[in-house]
């Protein structure tokens, strides 16, 4: 911090970290998947979980050379009935956008953005719009020009305008600054350097997260928290982490016999073969990363204590994976804000 | 958007190029530091495969470079069927630019004889040979075709949703370019409505129908022609979407092979996810040339490693244009992680940590054992040539540049390409700068001119990185320093600037010295290091010594703002007038000192204070910090940030005007010896501390530290009721604050 900054004999605010309980607590869903098409047993989650919303990604940002920002990764809407009542249209946008766009071409990219989620939304009950970028000190203008764009066309149409919120981001915002939104989503997962040597967890250390929530000023918005319940296999490969294999279970990677377990989740590839849909080098390294339900209450009782959370969001609705966390098992984690 | 219509004509899945562009990203990375190559892929010889030389960004070559060489087998093709009687830019007009409008007039002109009235058509090559040659009918007939689908078939506007009938609609385009095949005449036509009815069908997810077209279509025309590939790929993508995964991948390394157009969509799009599809894809090639084809797409992607792929293409074909291309990119990437830690200065990071760079060092003699194997089989001299030296370029990555050398010394420098040439000089520059073990004028001078002389990037960053650490070694520390910084560190770091005037007022200078100079200054080093010497002399509080140097300099910048007069609230870059120069600042100080020591307590208050103003305004604090100071942050090594000073001349101020009875002015006084006092409190470690660690907890005790809080406490309890007291108490939040504690 600019210790300058922080002299400046002129009227400035001192909060300290609060711990308020929150009344109502909401369990919902982020949906990632390039399909939406529900399940039964997504269904049934979101029934079983009363949730009241599901947050829908709809496309990504990217930066072209040549078209500048451009929408990838369209998710293709099958299904229009839901189980639940309203619907966040999210839109991933990359930082390097950020970084490359014109500040004067932020108008058109918000006209852009907000018009492809209500074409794609027509038959939804869109009942918000989340951005979630995880944006650095050099695109946070750029950044928060946008979201003010954004927000004013949701609040035109009545809709909850939202971002997603990294913990670094929450630690220190007095330094990085709190972007214009209605609500912030407090994204509590891959908190690890993924690269790293000693890292045995990438998306969930319960030790980092408390030092980031720890001794925290309150947060200048409404928050909600996002809890991770995917589980990948880091691949890495002459030291650099080259896939991430999602549609594996770990059961795969311990029966797989051109893999040997070497370490408590750690795998060496013994012979070149596809797996998880790539192709692995003999001396490849699976780091295998999950985040237990156990590991999930630890993560909410302490995020209970120093955020003031609105709603849950489960990162995300697969039936794939769900599975691993019973409906009960869920619907406990509210408890921790009562 | 400005070749956005091309894709339709040259079909181009420009769409599914996005999609995959984004997924495929993510294996990329945009590093903030150069990459050092210093193997050219250039070398190869087969520029068929350039966008896929190693880059940090995507491709090689731009996009647009790309899609020009894909406009350009649309345009060969359309030269070769016009007998090469058009020029290239009127049919480049006419395909890529031209609108339905256009070509409806064109066809009213050509065909019925109806004026034309339009200048630019009426002078294209291409409308005039329809015109007085050829009434081609059919041409303008399937370009209106083409032109009709575009809309459908290509989103302009990517951020628009597909239309809701899109489907239907290039469901019934691909019917009727079914129908105008049966019905066309001229082979070139008929193979063009075949791919225009694959490729609709495909667009319109009949993926079934998609397959079935190009086998009742495409392939009973028996021909080689480029647009067959074209086809092809969308055969292959729609095999993909129904899950036939071996027999795409298959296809699409065969596009891969024959269509410039269509290899990177080809590329992306040729995914194998089990070893069974892989299998089966490799027992579908009919010769070993296509397997090696798919053997090198497999290689090609960033992750993957290279080695096992260039063995198995090794057996195929020994002689494969593959394996060059695959040996070149494996070197970029090895030089990629192991080159900038040696052509930067120590402590760079660079991609690679510790750990990667031992794992790479421990590969290089696992590809050098397969560079042996491969020289032995080899007869060409040029690729003699390329594997030789990436041989020795493999000694030089594992630090041994005698046998870097022994491999050099091999080659038959007549057989080497003019890129070879160039190649080779580069190679043996980089040995000769690994074996200097000392540095004179004369080596220093040779190594310069030669390297200069390659006009090489890289090989010059690595000159300098080897010169740096020499003129470390040998203790020449001026050299040493500016081979890596300039001026910007010399304003800003604890540099010994005695040491940088040495050398600049040196008799002669070696062209390598003159470039350092220039690091200094373009026209007169000297003078900016005096002044530079001079502004510390004065942060030190030296007057005379700060004095002569900035006389001697000749150079007297202008400061912004009045420096004696204080501020409630500082305001750093609050715009300033500029009043006072390094020198006459000299003097005012000087005249205030005196009067501070002799006159009434109220005359000597006055002083004290402007003088406290001075030395609180020309720190980090103040908005007069550039008197002492080139740059205002956290790159500052002096003494900038101390207000000790200033805050001796306020408490003197305020005890001078207590005793001239002006309670206002000792209030104001002691109010700004708070103000640098907490700037001290800033600078105590504990203080740091307790910012690094973002303890917001403590932070109210932490910031009312009573040891920093004396002058605060005298405010306080000394001058309650003055009218500056009920000012304060109303602007300053702090000591607000510190009045409910």
């Amino acid at each position: 911090m600019n210790v300058a900054t922080l002299f400046c004999f002129c009227f400035a605010v001192i909060t300290l970290a609060s711990c308020q309980k929150s009344q109502l607590l909401t369990l919902n869903f982020y949906y990632w998947k390039t399909e939406f098409r529900l399940e039964t047993q997504e269904r049934e989650y979101l029934r079983q979980l009363n949730s009241q919303k599901l947050y829908l990604r709809l496309f990504d940002v990217d930066f072209h050379p040549e078209h500048g920002a451009v929408p990838v990764g369209s998710t293709q809407i099958v299904d229009t009935t839901l189980p639940v009542k309203a619907i966040v249209g999210v839109v991933f946008i990359t930082n390097r956008t950020m970084l490359q766009i014109s500040p004067s071409a932020l108008d058109d990219l918000a006209k852009k953005i907000t018009k492809k989620i209500f074409q794609k939304t027509e038959k939804l009950p869109l009942a918000g719009i989340q951005l979630d970028c995880d944006w650095t000190e050099k695109s946070q203008e750029n950044f928060f020009k946008l979201c003010n764009l954004v927000k004013q066309i949701c609040k035109q149409k009545n809709l909850e305008f939202s971002v997603t919120i990294r913990l670094h981001q929450f630690k220190y915002f007095s330094q990085t600054g709190v972007p214009p939104a209605d609500k912030g989503v407090l994204m509590l997962y891959n908190l690890g350097d993924i690269d790293g040597r000693n890292t045995e967890n990438s998306i969930l250390e319960i030790s980092k997260a408390e030092s980031y929530l720890k001794n925290s000023e309150k947060y200048p918005l409404p928050l909600s928290v996002a809890l991770p319940l995917f589980r990948w296999a880091v691949v890495q490969r002459m030291g650099k982490t080259v896939h991430l294999l999602s549609q594996i279970e770990k059961k795969d990677l311990a029966e797989n016999p051109k893999c040997e377990k070497v370490q408590k989740n750690i795998f060496i590839v013994k012979e070149n073969h596809y797996f998880g849909g790539a192709y692995l080098y003999e001396g490849d390294s699976l780091r295998w990363e999950e985040v237990a339900p156990e590991t999930l209450e630890q993560l909410v009782s302490i995020t209970a204590r120093y955020v003031k959370a609105q709603e849950i969001i489960f990162y995300h609705l697969d039936s794939k994976i769900i599975n691993t966390f019973g409906y009960e098992k869920l619907k406990n984690l509210a408890h921790h804000w009562h | 958007m400005k070749n956005s219509k091309i894709w339709l004509i040259i079909g181009i899945n420009l769409f599914a190029l996005f999609n995959t562009w984004h997924v495929e990203s993510c294996v990329y990375f945009e590093p903030d530091w150069e990459l050092y190559r210093f193997f050219s892929p250039e070398l190869s010889q087969t520029a068929r495969f350039r966008p896929l030389y190693f880059s940090f960004s995507r491709f090689y070559e731009e996009e647009d470079i790309m899609k020009k060489n894909q406009n350009d087998e649309n345009l060969i093709e359309w030269q070769n069927y016009l007998g090469n009687q058009v020029t290239q830019k009127d049919l480049e007009l006419l395909i890529y630019k031209s609108t339905q409008q256009d070509l409806d007039k064109i066809r009213n002109f050509v065909l019925l004889q109806k004026p034309l009235n339009d200048k630019k058509w009426a002078e294209n090559s291409v409308v005039r040979f329809w015109a007085s040659n050829k009434k081609d009918a059919e041409a303008i007939e399937y370009l209106i075709f083409a032109k009709k689908c575009e809309k459908y078939a290509y989103r302009e506007n990517l951020w628009e949703e597909p239309q809701p009938n899109a489907t239907a609609i290039l469901a019934g385009y691909s019917k009727e370019a079914e129908k105008n095949y049966q019905l066309a005449k001229e082979p070139f036509f008929k193979l063009r409505y075949a791919y225009q009815a694959v490729r609709l069908a495909h667009y319109a997810q009949d993926y079934k129908r998609a397959i079935l077209l190009y086998d009742n279509l495409v392939e009973p025309l028996k021909t080689e022609n480029i647009v067959k590939y074209w086809a092809l790929g969308h055969k292959a993508g729609a095999l993909r979407n129904l899950g036939q995964t071996a027999l795409s991948a298959y296809l699409f390394s065969l596009v891969f092979e024959k269509s410039t157009a269509k290899r990177i969509s080809a590329f992306l799009s040729c995914k194998v996810f089990s070893d069974e599809d892989w299998k089966k894809a490799v027992s579908l090639c009919r010769n070993n040339q296509e397997k090696a084809t798919l053997f090198f797409i497999r290689g090609i992607h960033p992750q993957n490693f290279v080695l096992p792929e260039m063995m198995a293409i090794y057996s195929f074909d020994a002689n494969s244009d593959y394996l060059d291309m695959l040996l070149l990119r494996e070197i970029n990437k090895l030089e990629m992680v192991l080159m900038p830690l040696r052509a930067n200065q120590s402590g760079f990071e660079g991609y690679a940590n510790s750990d990667q760079i031992a794992m790479h060092k421990v590969y290089i003699p696992k590809l050098k054992n397969f560079i042996f194997q491969y020289l032995q089989t080899q007869k060409n001299p040029q690729k003699q040539s390329l594997w030789l030296m990436a041989l020795g370029y493999c000694d030089y990555l594992l630090e041994k540049p005698q046998d870097a050398r022994k491999s050099f010394e091999k080659l038959n420098k007549n057989n080497l390409t003019p890129e070879g040439k160039k190649q080779i000089e580069v190679f043996e520059t980089m040995v000769e700068l690994a074996e200097m073990t000392y540095i004179d004028a004369d080596l220093e001078e040779k190594m310069y001119q030669k390297v200069v002389a390659t006009n090489n990037k890289a090989l010059k960053g690595l000159m300098v990185a080897t010169f740096e650490r020499l003129y470390r070694k040998q203790k020449e520390n001026a050299k040493a320093f500016l081979s890596y910084n300039g001026i910007f560190e010399i304003k800003t770091q604890n540099v010994n600037v005695d040491e940088l005037l040495a050398f600049v007022e040196k008799p002669a200078h070696t062209n390598y010295e003159k470039e350092l100079l220039q690091k200094i200054d373009a026209k007169n080093p000297k003078n900016v290091l005096l002044e530079i010497k001079g502004t510390i002399a004065l942060a030190d509080d030296d007057l005379n010594e700060a004095e002569k140097l900035l006389k001697q300099s000749g150079i007297n910048t202008m400061l912004k703002g009045d420096p004696t007069s204080e501020e409630i609230v500082d305001c750093v870059h609050c715009p300033r007038n500029k009043t006072y120069t390094k020198l006459s600042l000299i003097a005012q100080i000087r005249s205030l000192q005196a009067q501070a020591n002799k006159g009434s307590p109220a005359q000597m208050a006055e002083a004290n204070l402007k003088l406290g103003n001075i030395y609180y305004n020309t720190t980090y604090y103040g908005h007069c910090w550039q008197a002492k100071s080139y740059f205002r942050g956290s790159y500052s090594q002096r003494n900038e940030l101390d207000c000790s000073q200033a805050r001796s001349y306020y408490e003197k101020a305020a005890e001078l005007a207590e005793k001239a009875a002006n309670r206002e002015l000792a209030a104001k006084a002691t109010f700004l010896a708070a103000k640098a006092e907490q700037n001290q409190l800033f600078q105590s470690e504990e203080f740091k501390k307790q910012q690094q660690e973002f303890d917001f907890s403590n932070q109210l005790k932490g910031f009312f530290k009573p040891e920093y809080r004396t002058n605060f406490k005298n405010l306080k309890n000394k001058y309650r009721g003055t009218a500056f007291y009920n000012k304060i108490i109303k602007e300053c939040y702090y000591f607000n604050r510190f009045l409910s504690l």
